[in-house]
């Protein structure tokens, strides 16, 4: 039962001092892959076992930099026989150029892959032209 | 005809003017290395990979995780034979776009497959899956033998 230690409340200075830490996150860069289409530029992350609330993406003009954090999910789960997945964080930065709009992108998330939507500017979008 | 010795260096230097013999061979090989000159269909049959397994034991019962972002779960199929339990499927390209120009492909699709034996025997009627987030977590409760027993021992 050592691993719902976190869950109880604390007793006077000592026990505080004594408190076990918060086993680390490891750092892990998510896969991912960018496709373009006419309008968009799409990335797909994954990252199974994020939740919504845990994620960020901030984005600048030259930059969009996207992470979120697996939730401690072995808490509840008594003693681990096997484990691959662990305690993560994941963190992927990528470049933006020429030609993005930057202030529309959108993400969302749907069955641990994050999404993310990087619209073209008007000046780069594929355009068709007819032959008279 | 002098002889010269063969240096695939070289070989590679001549690339692309000479696609023949050897050539072809090694081009082959690039193209099974990159997916390049394979259908998508052909590309998802040849590649497998294996998912990341987490496996809990609690009093009652094991408790197994696998990461599988972007799987649906109709292409899950969850096995469990004299003790050895099988999660296997495939993750198929999404298809909701056409005209697609993928600058970069890392992520894996195509068939999974995990075994695992499991240290006690389960209740194969009481197996649970659910399909949350990306994560697939599969319960099985113990049998009534396999659970531990509180043995009380006397002091005389």
């Amino acid at each position: 039962m050592d691993t719902n230690n976190h869950n109880e409340p604390e007793r006077g200075p000592i026990n505080a001092l004594a408190k076990r830490p918060e086993p680390l996150a490891t750092l892990v860069t998510p896969v991912a892959d960018i496709y373009e289409t006419a309008d968009n530029f799409t990335i797909r992350l994954d990252m199974p076992g994020v939740s919504k609330d845990s994620i960020s993406i901030t984005a600048e003009p030259d930059t969009l930099a996207a992470q979120g954090e697996v939730v401690d999910h072995h808490r509840e789960s008594g003693t681990l026989l096997f484990s691959e997945i662990g305690r993560k964080r994941y963190v992927r930065e990528f470049n933006l150029g020429e030609g993005v709009d930057h202030n529309n992108i959108e993400a969302m998330l749907e069955d641990g892959v994050l999404v993310i939507t990087v619209p073209k500017t008007d000046a780069s979008k594929t355009r068709e032209i007819h032959i008279r | 005809m002098s002889l010269i010795r063969w240096n695939p260096v070289h070989e590679l230097e001549r690339w692309p003017s000479d696609l023949f013999g050897v050539q072809r061979d090694i081009n082959r090989l690039f193209d099974n290395i990159f997916l390049s000159g394979l259908t998508a269909e052909e590309t998802m049959a040849s590649s497998y990979f294996a998912p990341a397994v987490d496996i809990a034991e609690q009093e009652n019962e094991y408790v197994v995780k696998v990461e599988l972002p972007g799987v649906a779960k109709e292409d899950v199929k969850i096995s469990l034979e004299s003790n050895i339990l099988t999660i296997k499927g495939e993750k198929k390209q999404e298809k909701e776009e056409k005209n697609k120009n993928f600058h970069r492909v890392e992520r894996s699709y195509g068939s999974f497959q995990r075994s695992f034996t499991l240290p006690s025997s389960v209740k194969n009627d009481k197996i649970d899956a659910v399909f949350n987030s990306g994560i697939l977590t599969v319960t099985l409760p113990k049998s009534e033998e396999a659970k531990p027993k509180q043995i009380e021992v006397k002091v005389r």
